[in-house]
């Protein structure tokens, strides 16, 4: 029974570390882009909110 | 263990160990618990690892003065404008769940429970994607436009009185869930870095208190929002290297094979009744649903998401980091268990005689095992992505309960009137009275249970109720405010899954001899304000109804 559930367990951890590791990058470079676009979008409604 | 020192007895083969290198030492981890390497148990953390976390920490008060000049009024305060976007709100959304409580709670419950312990973050995984792929709560949440969850109370049940009550159980609630998180802190930074002495740690941990405070005072949800990405980049890089070091010197087969000398079955098999049992996955599957969708914090993420797409791709996404958020802690805590059951210097210090877990310092292991594994500037980097954690997930909640009190207590109690700006300074000043609470708070409480059980618990009064009237408000028409009342009430019950709180009734004995856990106490709480939310509609029903679609007919 325990060899089940190192496996399960196992395949899990494998699984679940690459498919982070993706989402770290891809996260970390869209991320910069959002963050960008936020101050952009504030600036913007602050001149609006100005003039 | 100092890596490269000629201290170290690292040069030792057992012949039927497996060996493995650190730096340029030869170390090996004998199968069996006679066989022993002594090895000294000195922190690798030095100056170049705390310029690393120096460096941090002034990078994330220069981003709360900067951003400050986008603060024009609650709206920014709270949830930036609404400009959160998918990718950011994933960082975010991520670096605000996976805090350094949260590894240090998961890495204790991959101490103490072994594999097994993999279901807590499977179940948040699956739970967290199918609020995502449906939808569930979070999407009519945002469709209502409210800021926080009380103010839906208000705005669904048409009860000023609901929304002030929710509120304060809200934030009492979420308090307290807090209240151990610089206890947490305290015994990581020990662990970590060797630091030992008592006062230096206080005035380390209330520093940090300091600067989250400067920052997310000074720049509400946007700061929040950059400082949680920083984090969420750092930690994840320097978690995911520490797990690619810890396989890699330990060995997998060590690994699997310690966990079976010390759990045997019950540390594999979640469902066994020597270790976690089936009522605990249960409330573990109750919890993953609620830590994601209701749970004030994260369901702030939904509140200021751009629109209702975007709620739901931020949540398919961010299930990935649910369900990390538990893995990789309890991994690393796993691999804390195989080197410190190995080790003699620490054996004596983390299990008894018997090879049981001594569960008093069980908190401490993750943090030590860093300590001897990672060389000098990876330690640096993990120790500042997890004060990064730390600060991350402290301005979270500070914001969070902060502007709750502000905005669904004091403000409703005064009819509503205050102008802006007066519930902005109001809401600042709650941060700072609640950080002081929580240095009180941490200092005097004694935990008695597993971290992770003690924060369930505390959210639970909260969240046991909230999900029974945000399930009822937002997908039954004939919901009334008595049913919510109810249910908001009985969460109370919740309180007896604590220790100090067994003892304080005198009831201690009798849930230990009938083997009443705490999640046996959680999952009564959400049946009964369950069945109350539904009796008290139908006996007390509301005049006007409302649809799901959040409007009143």
């Amino acid at each position: 029974m325990n060899g089940f559930w190192i496996n399960f367990w196992a395949i899990l951890l494998g699984v679940t570390l690459i498919a982070y590791s993706i989402l770290v990058v891809r996260v970390t470079l869209g991320g910069f882009r959002d963050i960008q676009s936020m101050f952009r979008k504030l600036s913007e409604r602050d001149e609006n909110d100005e003039s | 263990m100092v890596i490269g020192d000629s201290v170290c007895q690292l040069a030792v083969d057992h012949g039927d160990g497996c060996s493995s290198r650190l730096g340029q030492k030869r170390w090996t981890l004998p199968r069996g618990a006679a066989n022993f390497i002594t090895l000294p148990m000195e922190s690798n953390f030095s100056t170049i690892d705390w310029l690393i976390v120096g460096a941090y920490l002034l990078g994330t008060v220069a981003i709360g003065v900067y951003v400050n000049r986008f603060i024009k009024g609650m709206g920014d305060f709270l949830v930036a404008g609404r400009s959160l976007k998918t990718r950011l709100g994933v960082a975010t959304m991520i670096g605000s769940e996976l805090g350094l409580v949260t590894a240090m709670f998961a890495a204790q419950k991959g101490f103490t429970g072994g594999f097994a312990a993999f279901h807590i973050g499977l179940l948040a995984g699956i739970t967290a994607l199918m609020v995502g792929l449906t939808g569930f709560i979070v999407v009519p949440l945002r469709r209502t436009g409210v800021m926080t969850i009380p103010q839906f109370y208000e705005q669904r049940f048409g009860s000023r009185k609901l929304r002030i009550f929710g509120g304060l159980l809200l934030a009492l609630s979420g308090i307290l869930n807090m209240g151990l998180f610089l206890k947490a802190g305290a015994t990581f930074v020990t662990g970590l870095t060797g630091v030992e002495d008592d006062t230096t740690i206080k005035l380390v941990m209330t520093s940090l208190l300091v600067l989250v405070l400067i920052y997310t005072a000074l720049g509400g949800m946007v700061s929040v929002i950059i400082t949680d990405y920083v984090q969420f980049v750092v930690l994840s890089l320097g978690l995911l290297i520490a797990c690619g070091v810890a396989i890699s010197q330990l060995g997998w087969q060590t690994i699997v094979q310690t966990v079976e000398t010390v759990h045997g079955q019950a540390g594999f098999n979640p469902f066994d009744g020597d270790g976690f049992g089936p009522s605990y996955f249960v409330w573990m599957i109750f919890l993953g649903i609620i830590s994601c969708a209701v749970w004030q914090t994260a369901a702030i993420r939904a509140c200021a998401a751009e629109n209702e797409q975007v709620v739901k791709r931020l949540y398919t996404w961010s299930s990935i980091g649910f369900m990390i958020r538990f893995l990789i802690p309890q991994f690393l805590g796993i691999c804390a268990l195989t080197f410190l059951w190995h080790n003699e210097s620490a054996h004596a210090l983390f299990f008894n005689q018997d090879g049981s877990i001594m569960e008093s310092e069980s908190l401490r292991a993750m943090p030590v095992f860093l300590s001897q594994l990672l060389p000098v500037g990876l330690i640096g980097l993990v120790g500042a992505g997890m004060i990064a954690a730390f600060m991350s997930t402290h301005d979270t909640y500070l914001l969070c309960w902060a502007s709750v009190l502000a905005e669904d207590v004091v403000n409703p109690i005064t009819g509503g009137k205050l102008p802006e700006a007066t519930r902005l300074r109001l809401a600042r000043i709650f941060l700072v009275m609640i950080a002081a609470f929580l240095l009180v708070w941490s200092m005097w409480y004694e935990l008695g249970q597993d971290l992770w059980d003690y924060m369930a618990v505390s959210g639970a009064i909260y969240s046991t109720g909230a999900f029974a009237v945000m399930l009822a408000g937002l997908y039954w028409k004939r919901a009334s405010r008595v049913g919510a009342g109810l249910a908001l009430g009985v969460g109370a019950l919740a309180l007896f899954g604590l220790k100090p709180v067994q003892a304080l009734f005198g009831v201690g004995d009798w849930f230990k001899s009938n083997d009443i856990t705490s999640a046996h106490v959680g999952l009564v709480t959400v049946v009964l304000a369950v069945i109350l939310m539904v009796a008290g509609s139908l006996l007390f029903p509301h005049r006007n109804h409302h649809n799901s679609e959040g409007t009143s007919v």
